[in-house]
Parts: C-alpha cells; sequence; structure tokens
C-alpha cells in the first residue's frame, strides 16, 4: 500500500525532468537548425526531429485534410511529452502519466482545442446548434458527452501507464524481500526478470499509449471540425 | 458442535467494522477487474479481424495497423475504468 502511494508522491520530480529534457532537445534542436545548411541532408538530432515531424504531419495531414498545419505543432508537443514521459520510467523515475493530473491535463487542453476550432471553422451559431442535433431533447446527454471525452482520454492513458507502473512496483518490492531473504537470488533473478518487465509496460505499453493519444486527438478534432469540400 | 460455537465466538471477536470495510471493498475490487474480460475479448476480435484484413489486402497494411490499434485502445477504455474503480476501491477502504 505504501508502495503504490509513494508512486503518487514521486512523480512530481520526473514531471520536471521530462519538462527539462524536453526543453533541453527543443533549445539544442533550435541552435542547430540555425547554423544548418538546408542544402545538405539533416544528421544526428536533427534527423530525429525530422523524423518526428514528418510523422505527426503524415498524422494530421490523414484526418485533418487541408487544416491540419494549424494543429500538428499541438500533436507534435504533447506526442513529444508523452513519449518522454511514458519512457522516463527507463530512467528510474516514475513515469509523470502515472500521477492522475498530468493525463487529465491533457485531456482538458485537448478538449478546449476541439471546442475552440469547432467554433472557429463552424461559427459560434452552428457550434451552438450542434448541442441541439438530432433533436433539442438529446441536449444533456450532449453536454455530458462533451464533458467526457477529455477524462476519458486522461483516464486511459492514467489507467495504462498506473498499472503498469503498480505491477513493476510491486514485483521490485517481492525482488527486494526475496534480496534480504537470500543475498545471491537478488543477483540471479533481478537481471532477468525486470529488463523484461520494462520492455513490455515502459517502452511497449507507452509506445502504443503515446501513438494512440495522438491518433485520437486528432480523430477527436477531425471530428468537430466542418467535412471539406 | 462445540467446535462451531468455538468458531463463532471466534468470528464474532474478529470480525470489525474495518475488517468487514475492507472484505467488501477487496471483493468488489476483484469483480471490478472482471471488466477486463469484455474488453480482451474485445480486443482479440479486432486483432484477429485485423489479421484477417491484412491476408486479404497486404497494401492496406498501414491503415489497417492503425485503425486497429485505436479500436483497441477505444475497447481498452471499459477494463481500463474497471481496473481504476478498483484502485479507488481498495484506496479508499
Amino acid at each position: 500500500m505504501d508502495e503504490i502511494l509513494s508512486i503518487y508522491k514521486s512523480s512530481n520530480f520526473a514531471i520536471i525532468a521530462t519538462t527539462i529534457i524536453i526543453l533541453t532537445f527543443i533549445i539544442i534542436v533550435g541552435i542547430k537548425l540555425n547554423k544548418h545548411d538546408s542544402n545538405k541532408p539533416p544528421k544526428g538530432i536533427l534527423l530525429l526531429a525530422e523524423m518526428l515531424v514528418t510523422f505527426t504531419n503524415n498524422i494530421c495531414k490523414e484526418a485533418l485534410g487541408s487544416r491540419w498545419k494549424k494543429f500538428a505543432p499541438y500533436v507534435l508537443f504533447e506526442g513529444m511529452f508523452l513519449l518522454v514521459a511514458n519512457l522516463s520510467g527507463l530512467l528510474g523515475l516514475t513515469p509523470p502519466t502515472a500521477n492522475i493530473c498530468v493525463p487529465i491535463a491533457l485531456g482538458i487542453v485537448t478538449g478546449v482545442i476541439m471546442h475552440i476550432s469547432s467554433i472557429k471553422y463552424n461559427g459560434i451559431k452552428a457550434y451552438l446548434k450542434g448541442f441541439l442535433d438530432p433533436i433539442p431533447i438529446m441536449l444533456p446527454i450532449n453536454i455530458f458527452s462533451e464533458l467526457v471525452t477529455p477524462i476519458s482520454m486522461g483516464l486511459r492513458l492514467f489507467g495504462n501507464i498506473f498499472s503498469g507502473t503498480v505491477v513493476m512496483t510491486l514485483i521490485y518490492y517481492v525482488l527486494g524481500q526475496i534480496w534480504l531473504w537470500i543475498v545471491p537470488a537478488g543477483y540471479i533473478i533481478t537481471p532477468f526478470i525486470t529488463p523484461i518487465l520494462h520492455a513490455i509496460f515502459d517502452v511497449f505499453l507507452g509506445l502504443i499509449q503515446v501513438y494512440v493519444f495522438m491518433i485520437l486527438t486528432v480523430i477527436f478534432i477531425a471530428g468537430k471540425l466542418p467535412d471539406e469540400e | 458442535m462445540s467446535l462451531l460455537i468455538e468458531l463463532f465466538t471466534f468470528l464474532e471477536v474478529a470480525i470489525t467494522d474495518e475488517g468487514l470495510k475492507q472484505l467488501g471493498a477487496g471483493i468488489g475490487a476483484g469483480i471490478a477487474v472482471f471488466t477486463g474480460f469484455g474488453s480482451g475479448i474485445g480486443q482479440g476480435l479486432a486483432a484477429g479481424l485485423g489479421a484477417q484484413a491484412v491476408s486479404r489486402q497486404p497494401e492496406a497494411v498501414d491503415a489497417i495497423r492503425s485503425t486497429m490499434i485505436v479500436g483497441q485502445a477505444v475497447a481498452e477504455t471499459a477494463g481500463i475504468y474497471g481496473l481504476i474503480v478498483a484502485i479507488l476501491l481498495i484506496f479508499v477502504f
């Protein structure tokens, strides 16, 4: 119990660490981009940045059509934050996304963007009319479904990462107990069990959740926009 | 018979309100996690149909993969809600 509760206390540091890592990455990319000769192909960290941007742009173009440029930066930064956050378990930190405040905040920001873009592209009249769709009696249900979307996005991410973190914490606890019990067992068992668990819970599930969160953001925003001619 | 009476007197002393609360919360958490049953079936169906689709149209692999992953993520939500309810039950009681 105390071990699981400590997940919440220890994730504060990881939030700051994640933000610092991303800021450093962006500053380095910015400095290198200024010096870069645009005729040469990018190398190293610039190539990584270009791959991330191209990946995000492709996701956005697929769902949003000609309006992808407005939303691609947000989706990219969301994806970068979640990427570093979910992979921070490999550094021995508690992933920030295992603290419910972080995913819910991301979900709420996405919800706000959804509504603002809907107002911008549909006009305020059509936006308000959308709540009375298809019959006026559906108003409370529509409002409720709008409120639930960001929370469900946040809870999905939180549940995935948190369940992985809980399993990892419990197994580390058990391994610690075994270590106290027979000392050499820790040397033999730990290096074989923990890398596999990190590969599953941090790398595999973490990356899938990043992808899913980005795709869902784009799809929910696209659902709010009017159809393209 | 006397053994039974002894057992009941023991239980009467041993069962406290706090213990009953935790027992109920534990059973409830176990039932809540059972939502994973349905979402597991759903994810399996999505994966199977995705494999079928790839075998029919191998050139559409990318679109099928992303559709499948998004569908599975949405299907997973129910199971995740069950998990959250279970965690809340364990933490609150």
